[in-house]
């Protein structure tokens, strides 16, 4: 059987667990437990280990579904994590109060994965919170001459999220067939 | 009961005699229950062709040309199989005629299911929930037989041939997308409302917003955008605050309804005045899930992401017929995300292909199992 990795990153309450149910063939495996106080405002339970889900590729091949703890005192686990991962999905919440700050701090935590594969950027609640909008998330990347995609995404949504992992593919590879 | 239960289905004939078209007449206002009206192809939601008529073939092809997507219904004494297309054998008989119509009218709500993102709402000024809701269903995957409607089906040019070339150019400012693209640029630098007033209905451009208001159904939004407008639209001023006249609108992201009205308008064609040879590069990808998304969009995107290719380039480099590429230039065009590259470099050396990843197998496996 072989098996290969997709990593979910983000803040809390971003969307990382809904997003990695929303195309996961099994129901995902969710290790939530009681928000912190610097979390709870946003959630009531927060991930502290990880999310896991599964994409069944056929023949036994699986894409493993990894969605990392948002909070910042797990980041040891990071890098253990996105060992042999194929790419990374940032999920950005817009109504956080300064998702830029979220951005960065996030492209620097991953900079050696991205750096090493790619990264594509989901922007959630856009519905609720319109700005910044989508271009403005493009001009704060222009200033790190980077041109990721950035999809408004609604994480419950199965179209949006596969459509954000299509966009991290053909960055990684334009060659791809439709 | 969605609007396609209710209304009248509008018909035209192709080929028909006054006395076939009085025959057809007489047969929706009867059987058919005045479900359906004969009226003229312009305003037509599908066709009805008799093909044994004098030029019955060419003026049948014509029309295919002309409105690709839509319901077809085909009368012949001879056998026909075309495929997506109805055919009935002469010797009509009622019957036959009224499960056509159902056939057509069946496949017309499929193409409406595909488009529809738009019937008017209730108020003028919707609430934010519902903008979410209309720029959700904006957001589309179109399979390759429906990017017809939107991409049109124009065989490859050759460049060479300056009538081939001609053929697939299209002048914007000739289009709703000109008015549109100006009644934007009119409302944000004026910084006041501006009313399109269109025979269908009243779209108005609010100054430096990311929606804007449309009281027309998506066909009518299509059926403006696709042939080149015969009358000017008029652009009137509005204060930002004042109704907009009571008309039931819908607010519609401005960036999915000029890619949308782009598409309608180029279907498959470059813009005038388009160097085929220039290096194009995309300032940053496009907003995929909350745009009409048509085959080869992805890739076409991620390729100009990386590095400037021209138009002729990128459709021979990634194996697709040109008017995908011309298509998504004409869109990104439109929002303003496709450039030509000034770099010298980009037009000295031949651009390389793009590089296979190591992982290319296992990506395609990958794209294949969330589409499926």
């Amino acid at each position: 059987m072989t098996n290969h990795k997709l990593i979910f990153a983000g803040p809390v309450g971003a969307g990382k667990t809904t997003a990695i149910a929303s195309i996961s063939d099994v129901p995902p495996l969710l290790t939530d437990a009681s928000a912190s106080d610097m979390t709870r405002d946003f959630k009531a339970s927060t991930t502290v280990a990880m999310d896991y889900g599964i994409l069944n590729l056929g023949g036994g091949e699986r894409l493993h579904l990894y969605g990392t703890p948002g909070q910042e005192r797990f980041d040891f686990m990071w890098d253990i994590l996105v060992e042999k991962g194929i790419g990374l999905i940032l999920m950005l919440n817009n109504s956080n109060p300064d998702p830029f700050q979220d951005l960065h701090f996030f492209l620097k935590a991953f900079e050696k994965f991205i750096g090493e594969t790619t990264v594509a950027i989901g922007v959630t609640r856009m519905d609720e919170t319109p700005e910044p909008t989508i271009a403005d998330y493009h001009k704060q990347l222009k200033n790190l001459e980077k041109k990721y995609p950035v999809f408004d995404v609604d994480a419950r949504k199965r179209e949006d999220v596969a459509a954000l992992v299509e966009g991290l593919l053909y960055s990684l590879d334009p060659g791809l067939a439709n | 009961m969605s609007l396609m239960q209710k209304k009248q289905i509008c018909i035209t004939s192709i080929g028909m005699n006054e006395r076939m078209q009085n025959t057809l007449r007489l047969f929706f206002k009867g059987p058919c229950g005045g479900r359906c009206i004969l009226v003229e192809k312009e305003v037509a939601e599908v066709c009805i062709v008799d093909l044994d008529s004098y030029g019955g073939q060419d003026l049948y092809e014509e029309h295919r040309q002309q409105y690709p997507m839509q319901p077809c219904i085909v009368l012949s004494i001879n056998q026909v199989e075309i495929e997506g297309v109805i055919s009935l054998l002469k010797p009509l008989n009622h019957d036959d005629v009224l499960q056509a119509v159902e056939r057509a009218i069946q496949q017309l709500q499929n193409i409406a299911k595909i488009t529809a993102i738009t019937e008017p709402e209730p108020e003028p000024e919707p609430e934010p929930e519902k903008t979410a809701s209309v720029t959700h269903r904006a957001a589309m995957r179109l399979i390759e037989q429906e990017a017809r409607l939107f991409v049109g089906n124009l065989p490859d040019i050759d460049t060479a041939d300056p009538e081939q070339v001609e053929s697939a150019e299209y002048d914007s400012s000739n289009y709703f997308q000109g008015y549109l693209q100006q009644a934007i640029a009119e409302a944000n630098s004026g910084n006041y409302r501006v009313d399109m007033e269109t025979p269908s209905g009243v779209i108005t451009a609010l100054p430096n917003s990311h929606h804007i208001l449309v009281a027309l159904t998506e066909n009518q939004l299509r059926s403006l955008s696709r042939l080149p407008l015969l009358h000017d639209i008029t652009l009137k001023q509005g204060d930002v605050g004042s109704d907009t006249r009571g008309a039931k609108k819908s607010r519609i992201n401005v960036d999915s309804l000029l890619w949308r009205v782009a598409l309608w308008g180029a279907r498959g064609r470059f813009p005038v005045g388009t160097d085929l040879a220039a290096p194009i590069y995309l300032k940053h990808w496009p907003n995929m899930t909350r745009l009409t998304i048509f085959p080869y969009a992805m890739r076409i995107a991620a390729l100009w992401v990386n590095q400037p290719y021209s138009l002729l380039d990128t459709a021979k480099m990634l194996d697709v017929p040109q008017r995908y590429v011309f298509s998504f230039y004409s869109a990104t065009n439109a929002l303003g995300l496709a450039a030509v590259s000034q770099r010298s470099v980009d037009r000295l050396v031949q651009p390389q292909a793009a590089r296979q990843h190591k992982k290319h197998s296992l990506f395609g496996r990958i794209l294949a199992t969330l589409r499926r």
